[in-house]
């Protein structure tokens, strides 16, 4: 290699680890805080090692310590239960829709579009309170299927897009290969278009499983009961407006982040993997 | 069945099919009938109208007016899975999520076949196709060639009334493509079902039709068997769709003398064939495919003088571009046996079979002995 290669790799490399210490610091000033007895300690600065080291927080985080165990546990089912049901629901209602928008000729369709598209250009607290009032109606403040719908609601748009443009990506031919050898539409669509789909499905149910999980606004807008809160609602708690536990606070967000990343996790090679590579010559 | 209490019901009848997109005119009174067993192959420039026509016969496309008959029953408004057919996509569309034996099982699996019949048939194609051995593969673990007979594969195992091709041998390369042609026409004569084929390849077209349809504008050009309309064109566009290399054309004059009528061409006179009987005096467009040419010999006089431009030779013949003298600035093509060494720059005394030539209208561009 080149003298000039050698230091166009080094001025390349030294930037990208700036970029990545930059990217990482605060999660490692995160990292620090939750082993650290004292938390944040009292000079607030944070070097990324942990002084005096100890899980102590992780035991006040998840109410172990405090003999709220059951009620951290309750609020963690939650939260898992309120982001599965809204990627599940997400999916459901996205993949038909997306799958019109994608195939079939209507009157309206190109306005249902920009509709789908206005409805992402507000912000989440902007709903809150009607949302509030409807759930009120309904009877399904403090209960987790008024979150599940909150939240599918908000993240249908997406997902209709994300489905929509995976869905043009799929071949007709592979449609009417399915219809020519004895399927219907709706046939086709079962079994060939959403198996064929299956990369796509994945990360758009993982985007409304994690936009699910780290929901607060409405979370703390509309559960109201500890017993009904999910997991962000929680960590909140412990920097309220008198004192600020950064320490269990720390503990608990790296708690939450774990399913996100198992999750990730496992769906990787969906994720990744080119699943209709070879259906067709292209 | 004696033939002259019962007509025949074909397996399949176009009538008076048109189709448009929007403004846009496809298809314009195609209608084709295809006897049981029959291998028709729609051929045709790309735009012609061919691929749609196939499609409509499949049920992906509605028609604007006309309809399809399949065994003597209206099938114009029913869909594709109800009319008994099986596709080979040019796209071979094998379904990516499933192996080699689900995509053929997956007609079958659709239409509930008990399993041991759909292991049956499967295990039947894959040996007559050679996928023993990929059965357990996915679509995308194979190579072209592979694919294109799973695409096959999947159509034979569902025994369908009719097999419909569109264009499948285009993303072949040349070598695997001439064997797959032969195979596919083999498959047709032992499956016994009726065929419709789409290709844009004369060779595919003249080497696999029973019957040939030549469409050209969306509209059918010409139809029959492949060596009527290669050796019969009713027009020059039939005549030059045909044959590689292309036919050569001349500009002549009908003429008539004492000796009887005569084609006059740069000052030289070509005989007639019989078979145009009486033609009035007046110019022609004079067809001659370039087997038609040859140099001149003992048997076939000398007609005229090849100054010659171009050669390519083949190693079995040769063929010699180049212009006539006094006979116009169009180029010609002549085959020559291979053992005629011709380079650039070279005259060659050409002579003609005249009992091959073809004539045509030049306004009209029909031929001058097609039915009107």
């Amino acid at each position: 290699m080149s003298v000039r290669a050698n230091v166009k790799a080094l001025v390349v490399h030294t930037l990208l680890g700036a970029a990545v210490i930059y990217a990482l610091y605060p999660v490692l000033w995160v990292v620090t805080i939750a082993f650290s007895r004292d938390g944040l300690g009292t000079d607030g600065f944070v070097f990324p090692w942990p002084r005096d080291p100890s899980f102590m927080n992780f035991a006040i985080a998840t109410g172990i310590s405090t003999g709220k165990g059951a009620l951290f546990l309750r609020q963690f089912v939650n939260s898992l239960a309120v982001a599965s049901a809204t990627a599940l629901m997400s999916v459901a209602v996205a993949a038909p829709a997306a799958y019109a928008l994608a195939r079939l000729p209507f009157v309206g369709k190109r306005t249902g579009l920009r509709a789908l598209m206005l409805t992402q250009m507000f912000p989440t607290v902007a709903s809150a309170v009607p949302l509030y009032f409807l759930l009120s109606q309904l009877h399904l403040l403090d209960r987790r299927a008024g979150l599940v719908i909150a939240y599918s609601a908000s993240a249908l748009p997406f997902a209709i897009f994300q489905l929509k443009a995976a869905f043009e990506a799929i071949p007709v031919e592979l449609e009417e290969a399915a219809m020519v050898d004895g399927a219907t539409r709706f046939g086709a669509l079962v079994r060939v278009v959403l198996p064929a789909a299956r990369p796509a499905l994945a990360v758009t149910a993982l985007f409304a499983f994690m936009s699910a999980w780290n929901e607060f606004v409405l979370a703390a807008t509309l559960m109201s009961r500890e017993e009904a809160f999910t997991l962000p609602v929680v960590l909140q708690r412990f920097v309220g407006e008198h004192a600020a536990a950064w320490g269990p606070f720390a503990a608990g967000s790296l708690l939450v982040s774990i399913p996100v990343m198992a999750v990730f996790y496992i769906a990787q090679k969906q994720l990744l993997s080119g699943l209709t590579a070879g259906s067709v010559k292209g | 069945m004696t033939p002259s209490t019962r007509r025949e019901v074909p397996c399949c009848e176009v009538r008076d099919l048109s189709k448009a997109f929007d403004q846009t005119t496809v298809l314009s009174n195609v209608s084709l009938s295809m006897k049981s067993g029959s291998f028709t192959v729609l051929v045709g420039a790309s735009g012609c109208g061919k691929s749609t026509l196939l499609r409509t016969v499949a049920g992906l496309e509605p028609p604007t007016s006309g309809s399809i008959w399949m065994g003597g029953r209206d099938v114009t408004a029913l869909s594709p899975k109800d009319r008994d057919i099986a596709m080979v996509f040019q796209s071979y569309a094998l379904y990516p999520h499933l192996s080699v034996r689900e995509n053929l099982a997956f007609g079958l699996r659709l239409r509930r076949t008990p399993e041991a019949e759909i292991v049956a048939r499967v295990s039947e194609a894959s040996a007559m196709l050679g996928l023993d051995a990929l059965l357990d593969r996915l679509p995308r673990q194979l190579s072209g060639g592979q694919r294109q007979r799973v695409a096959m594969g999947r159509a034979i195992v569902r025994r369908p009334h009719m097999f419909l091709f569109d264009e499948p041998l285009s993303n072949l390369d040349a070598a695997l493509r001439a064997e797959v042609r032969v195979e596919i026409r083999r498959l047709h004569d032992r499956m016994g079902g009726t065929t419709l084929y789409v290709t844009h390849d004369q060779v595919e077209a003249m080497t696999l039709a029973d019957t040939l349809c030549l469409l050209r504008g969306g509209a059918v050009e010409q139809m029959g068997a492949p060596l009527a309309l290669f050796d019969r064109p009713v027009s020059r566009f039939v005549a030059e769709f045909l044959g590689s290399p292309k036919i050569n054309w001349l500009d002549g004059q009908v003429k008539h003398s004492s000796s009887g009528l005569h084609i006059a061409i740069g000052g030289k006179a070509l005989k007639v064939p019989d078979r145009y009987g009486q033609l009035a005096e007046q110019p022609v467009l004079v067809g001659l495919r370039p087997h038609h040419l040859t140099t001149a010999s003992d048997d076939v006089p000398q007609f005229a003088t090849m100054n010659v431009t171009f050669c390519e030779a083949l190693g079995f013949e040769t063929y010699v571009h180049g212009t006539l003298s006094g006979m116009g600035d169009r180029t010609v093509v002549v085959r020559v046996e291979p053992s005629h060494r011709v380079t650039r720059g070279d005259t060659l005394p050409i002579g003609i079979r005249p009992e091959h030539t073809l004539l045509f209208d030049p306004r009209s561009e029909r031929a001058l002995d097609a039915p009107t």
